[in-house]
């Protein structure tokens, strides 16, 4: 890693820049590419197929949670005698599909299309810089990305299967998991950390590049108070992949020499496994692993809603038409929050037996920082009062995002009480809590941005109709499925059960029915995506023709540029004359004034409408 | 439009694109090392005494630290003269530091490779009871005498075959008396028609001679005087020919046994070791005690007998604990046979040996993997960028710039992984 | 940065002295860990042994930081980003602590506390 960085930081933009970029063969330009916005979406399309992935491990759990001793239908047959026996589902294959679905979700859907890709296409348009400031770390950071991907994809296919023990890999269980393969290496297990290596490095890299180019490549008059709000929040997620990745990086190594070279780093002494003495030399800790994973883990979930948080700060005061309410509160709010992430990440260890001291502690912390969290929801809520809403499709994913959000915080709150939390702790409720953030929550925030950038990425527009037809069955969906999980797991529910409950029938009876309606609700999930990826692909080359470069009447940087951007993105070097929601402005004759329009420049209303418009 | 800032600062800043990137990926880095050393204090705080490996401290030679420290600061020193004369635009001799700094990156590299090849080439053995030799391994493999084997096709495979004492590839027949070879071919075959994975039914199979096998103990799953299992299930019938463990012993250490006299090294080393032991044991307490300084369990001094020293001469000691003159080795330590169950734990001083080598393994291992790649980077400055420097000299020594910050922090992990490693 | 030659050559005398105080300091050390009437207090976790150890160590790194790596006249927002990264180093090594202020692990398994 420190060879690319040391080697690649200085040159990579002179060089890629000299050559004409458009005189470059076809795998120049748009595979082994390293402009910005060709890497973003590169990061988009990946991403997105392996959320295709993870939803379909999902699909197939839910089948085995609602109906655990029957054949699954249409797939059953397809996964193999070995793991689905007459299709079907075996616990072993219930175990792995969970390990992966998480795994995926989290580590190579979410983070990359809310990071890698919108993160990658926007924050350079939106400071005015001509690419990112390392273009070849960046293209690195992309291929480090698919690599881990490929790495944790392909172990689906080894004799030992994908990794199995929960996308947070618990020692000492994931450490004596698939021992007995002729060769420890070629097993899910250490794949998983493989892969883990891999996609650590991609976002160490796109972290440390994210932060330069925000810091060093803002265009002139583009201060630190007008940025817009996603660049900040990039700004921070950076900050929280550089300093908790390298944590997971260390756990990642020890668990492999475990694998690998027998040591004893997270294993005790004395720790058996299958009826047998480990031939170990123990002394390890498995309190060890879980601060390592953790550091990470709860940084981690804010890198998974900062991003969805910020496009929504871009989409709300585009269609209120006006200024986003509370800016400086907000990014003060969110420099604080990715602060306090830092010092909160054993509220998921009050189980592990720690000291009550050290609960306390943390039980603290973790209250603070939902005032955090709940200035930015609030400051987006009040964003809303008295606009003239313009319902698009990125608004109504913007607007639903905020309930959404907000109850997936709130249920948040009583976890973060260690006595309550013993209750709750690896029940459906924590399943419910964190999904409410992260589905409904960043999912929609990221669909939001899909379609509200779709028209700079294509010039079009994509389908309103299908934009409806995809929005309100998810929304009803996406409450359909955890909903009954907050009620399943305020009665006990374990999030791990293969066959949702079955088993405990005397004392889960009440709540079995649930099963099926999450499942029959992630389905119908399932079914209405369908409207939205063929709105994605259909409107590229159908959809409504934008009119302009700033089709939805913007004002940040981004909507500036020809569409699509060439590279190098700005024919001239943009100057930056103004804050970034400048919307319906006393004065002016359009209800928006862009960032790079200089005074003088600004159409005058008239006398009398500007007159009308001081009084109200 | 260019990229900007690439050579020059951006002037509200202060500073070229970079430097500010490598000192994000230095503060990264921080937390990397930051990660492990911390895991280096919890492990060593977590040692519960009279359960796990007691810690060890000052076991490592020192001297191979202390010039590599030394190596260190000398090149972080070079890589700033280097630097200098880059900025005073002195080509010439910026290479010549450059090339010294080089130079100490392979001596480091070179010191560091024969340390980790000292620890590989010393073993450790924990008996049942906890007590724990020192010294070399010379034998730890299951021999066994096989006159006939069966193969479940399910799970089976050829890999036995590695462990044939001679190599030539021997051949079987089935109990249809058909003759085969194993290849791999003829397994897949196998598989195939009898029903894969789960297939019930093993194949047996038996050579036309007794076949000598000396099977690696870490791949048998279980055996006895007539059968034994080979990890992949295959079953070998036939005659256990040896499966003692051959120790040549340096040391010993009773740390975790409560009573030394009764201690299980002992039944292997004799009467006359053990007396000797116990006598400088208690000289060793007793000196502590002369001296007012509390007996310290860490003082290896104290726990640690080199048995060739102590107790009777040579020529005796070697008859009686191995029961034959061959047994023992030309530096006279004793070697010894043990029974394979009263062994609890066995490996070289490896990453395997216990928490301590588990990290000191996994961070030096990591840290030289960091001066290999500074090497490497430093090397393509010196060599390959003199084209850079007669068109843009700045470009190159903002570049040395920032692969001597990557080089200083390197050194500076060091700085931190002496004391902790070697000394404390 | 330093820009004109003169100003280095002041630098380079300096790198010198750091150098070789590095290298006293290493001498040191090992004094300190080997000779024993030199020798702090008993060696592991208890002594003053690995205080000192450490002191020393501090002070050396310090000055390759400061010296070497220039960090004494560096620009404020490489600063910012270092205090961060040394706040965070710190929440990482109080992990250790949650090792030791567990009650619950001294009264149920270490036998005889
Ligand atoms: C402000 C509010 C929040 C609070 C107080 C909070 C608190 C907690 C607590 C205490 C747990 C541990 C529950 C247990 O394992 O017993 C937890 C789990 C979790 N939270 Fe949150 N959380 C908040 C916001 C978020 C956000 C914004 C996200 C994500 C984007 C998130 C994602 C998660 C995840 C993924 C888990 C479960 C990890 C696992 O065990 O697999 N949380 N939360
Ligand atoms: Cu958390």
């Amino acid at each position: 890693m420190s060879s690319s960085t040391s080697t690649t930081l200085p040159d990579s933009s002179e060089e890629a820049h000299a050559e004409d970029h458009h005189a470059l063969p076809f795998w120049r330009q748009y595979i082994f590419s390293s402009d910005h916005k060709i890497i973003g979406i590169q990061y988009g399309f990946t991403a997105l197929v392996f959320l295709a992935i993870g939803f379909f491990l999902m699909m197939v759990m839910r089948w085995s949670i609602a109906y655990p001793t029957s054949e699954i239908p249409l797939v059953g047959k397809m996964l193999g005698e070995r793991w689905a026996p007459n299709g079907v589902i075996s616990p072993d294959l219930y175990n792995m599909f969970g390990a992966m679905h998480g795994t995926i979700m989290v580590f190579l859907g979410i983070v990359p299309l809310a990071f890698g890709a919108f993160g990658n296409f926007v924050t350079p348009l939106q400071i005015g810089a001509p690419d990112m400031a390392f273009p070849r770390l960046n293209m690195a950071s992309y291929w480090f990305y698919f690599l881990g991907g490929v790495v944790m994809f392909g172990s689906f296919f080894l004799e030992s299967g994908a990794a199995k023990v929960g996308w947070t890999n618990y020692s000492p269980l994931a450490t004596t998991t698939d021992t007995e393969f002729a060769s420890i290496f070629w097993t899910g297990q250490t794949l998983w950390l493989l892969g883990m290596v891999f996609l650590i490095s991609s976002s160490l890299l796109g972290a440390v590049n994210f932060i330069t180019t925000i810091i060093n490549l803002r265009a002139r008059g583009m201060t630190w108070m007008r940025l817009p709000f996603f660049v900040w929040a990039m700004l921070v997620t950076g900050f929280l992949l550089l300093l908790a990745f390298p944590p997971l990086e260390v756990a990642a190594i020890m668990q492999l020499m475990d694998r690998l070279a027998g040591t004893s780093f997270f294993l005790p002494t004395g720790l058996y496994a299958g009826g047998e003495r480990l031939d170990i030399s123990g002394g390890g800790s498995p309190l060890l692993y879980q601060h390592l994973f953790w550091f990470l883990g709860h940084p981690e979930v804010y890198v998974l809603i900062l991003p969805a948080i910020a496009t929504v700060a871009e989409v709300i005061p585009n269609n209120t038409r006006k200024p986003l309410w509370g800016y400086k509160s907000m990014v003060y709010a969110v420099m604080v929050l990715g602060f306090l992430s830092f010092i909160v990440w054993a509220h998921h260890m009050y189980l592990t037996g720690m000291g009550t001291a050290v609960s306390t502690f943390f039980q603290t912390t973790t209250v603070l920082i939902s005032i955090p969290s709940v200035i930015l929801v609030t400051s987006l809520l009040i964003s809303l009062w008295g606009g003239s809403i313009r319902f698009t499709v990125p608004m109504l994913f913007a607007t639903a995002f905020l309930p959404m959000f907000g109850f997936g915080g709130l249920t948040g709150l009583p976890l973060a009480f260690n006595l309550i939390d013993l209750h709750l702790h690896d029940t459906y409720y924590v399943i419910g809590h964190f999904h409410y953030v992260v589905a409904p929550g960043t999912i929609f925030g990221l669909f939001a941005g899909i379609y509200y950038w779709f028209p700079k990425m294509t010039g079009r527009f994509m389908n309103n109709f299908l934009g409806h037809l995809h929005f309100w069955p998810s929304l009803i969906c996406m409450n359909g499925i955890f909903l009954p999980m907050m009620i399943q797991g305020m009665a006990g529910f374990h999030r791990r059960a293969f066959d949702g409950g079955q088993t405990y029938e005397a004392t889960t009876e009440r709540f079995l029915w649930m099963n099926e309606l999450t499942s029959w609700s992630a389905w119908l999930l399932a079914v209405a995506q369908i409207p939205f990826i063929f709105n994605l692909f259909w409107s590229i080359r159908f959809g409504r023709k934008a009119n302009s470069d700033n089709p939805w009447d913007a004002t940040t940087l981004e909507w500036s540029t020809p569409t699509p951007p060439p590279h190098g993105n700005f024919p001239t070097e943009p100057v930056i004359y103004r804050n970034p929601y400048e919307y319906s402005q006393p004065g002016a004759a359009k209800d928006f004034t862009p960032q790079w329009i200089p005074d003088e420049e600004i159409e005058k209303a008239a006398p009398e409408k500007a007159k009308a418009k001081a009084k109200s | 439009m260019e990229i900007p800032y690439t050579v020059t600062a951006r002037p509200d800043t202060g500073l070229w694109n970079a430097k500010i990137g490598i000192w994000l990926f230095l503060a990264s880095e921080v937390m990397l090392f930051g990660g492990l050393f911390s895991g280096y204090v919890f492990l060593r705080l977590g040692v519960t005494e009279g359960i796990d490996n007691p810690w060890p401290t000052r076991q490592l030679i020192v001297w191979p630290g202390f010039v590599n420290t030394i190596v260190l600061i000398a090149s972080s020193v070079f890589v700033v003269f280097a630097w200098a004369e880059l900025k005073m635009r002195n080509f010439a001799r910026y290479q010549f530091w450059m090339r010294l700094v080089v130079l100490c990156a392979l001596v480091f590299l070179g010191l560091k490779s024969y340390e980790y090849y000292g620890k590989f080439t010393h073993h450790g053995m924990k008996f049942e009871d906890d007590s724990v030799v020192e010294g070399v391994l010379q034998q730890d493999r299951i021999e066994f005498t096989a006159t006939e084997l069966s193969l479940s096709p399910g799970k089976g495979g050829l890999e036995f075959l590695k462990y044939l004492k001679d190599g030539t590839a021997p051949v079987f027949k089935t109990a249809d008396g058909e003759e085969v070879r194993l290849t791999s071919s003829w397994i897949k075959n196998l598989r195939k028609s009898s029903g894969g994975v789960d297939a019930p039914a093993a194949v047996v199979l038996k050579p036309a001679a007794p076949l000598e096998f000396s099977f690696n103990p870490k791949k048998v799953q279980a055996y006895t005087g007539e059968e034994l299992t080979f990890r992949d299930a295959t079953v070998f019938k036939g005659a256990l020919k040896d499966d003692k463990i051959y120790f040549e012993v340096h040391d010993i250490d009773l740390r975790m046994v409560e009573d030394d006299a009764g201690a299980m090294v002992f039944s292997y080393l004799g009467d006359a070791r053990k007396d000797a032991y116990l006598e400088h044991r208690d000289a060793e307490l007793k000196k502590a005690e002369e001296d007012g300084r509390a007996a310290d369990p860490y003082d290896t001094d104290l726990m640690h007998i080199h048995p060739e020293s102590h107790g009777a001469a040579h020529g005796e000691t070697h008859g009686n604990e191995t029961g034959g003159e061959g047994a023992a080795d030309g530096h006279g330590y004793p070697v010894i046979e043990v029974e394979r169950d009263h062994k609890k734990f066995l490996s070289n001083h490896g990453p395997a040996y216990n928490t301590y080598y588990a990290i000191y393994f996994t961070l030096t291992g990591l840290h030289g993997l960091h001066v290999l790649i500074g090497a490497l980077v430093l090397t393509y400055f010196l060599f390959f960028q003199k084209k850079l420097y007669q068109k843009n000299p700045e470009h190159l020594a903002n570049r040395v710039e920032v692969g001597g910050l990557f080089w200083h922090f390197v050194d500076l992990v060091w700085i931190f992984l002496f004391p902790i490693m070697y000394l404390m | 940065m330093e820009s004109t030659p003169e100003e280095i050559r002041k630098h380079v005398k300096a790198y010198k002295v750091v150098g070789y105080t590095l290298i006293a300091f290493t001498f040191i050390t090992v004094a300190v860990a080997k000779v024993p009437f030199l020798d702090v207090g008993a060696h592991g976790l208890t002594g003053g042994d690995i205080t000192v150890g450490l002191l020393i160590a501090s002070f050396k790194a310090s000055l390759v930081a400061l010296i070497f790596m220039h960090l004494n006249a560096e620009k404020s927002l490489i600063y910012k980003v270092l205090l961060f990264t040394v706040f965070f180093f710190f929440g990482l090594m109080f992990l250790s602590l949650f090792e030791l202020w567990n009650p619950i692990r001294q009264i149920f398994l270490v036998p005889g506390t």
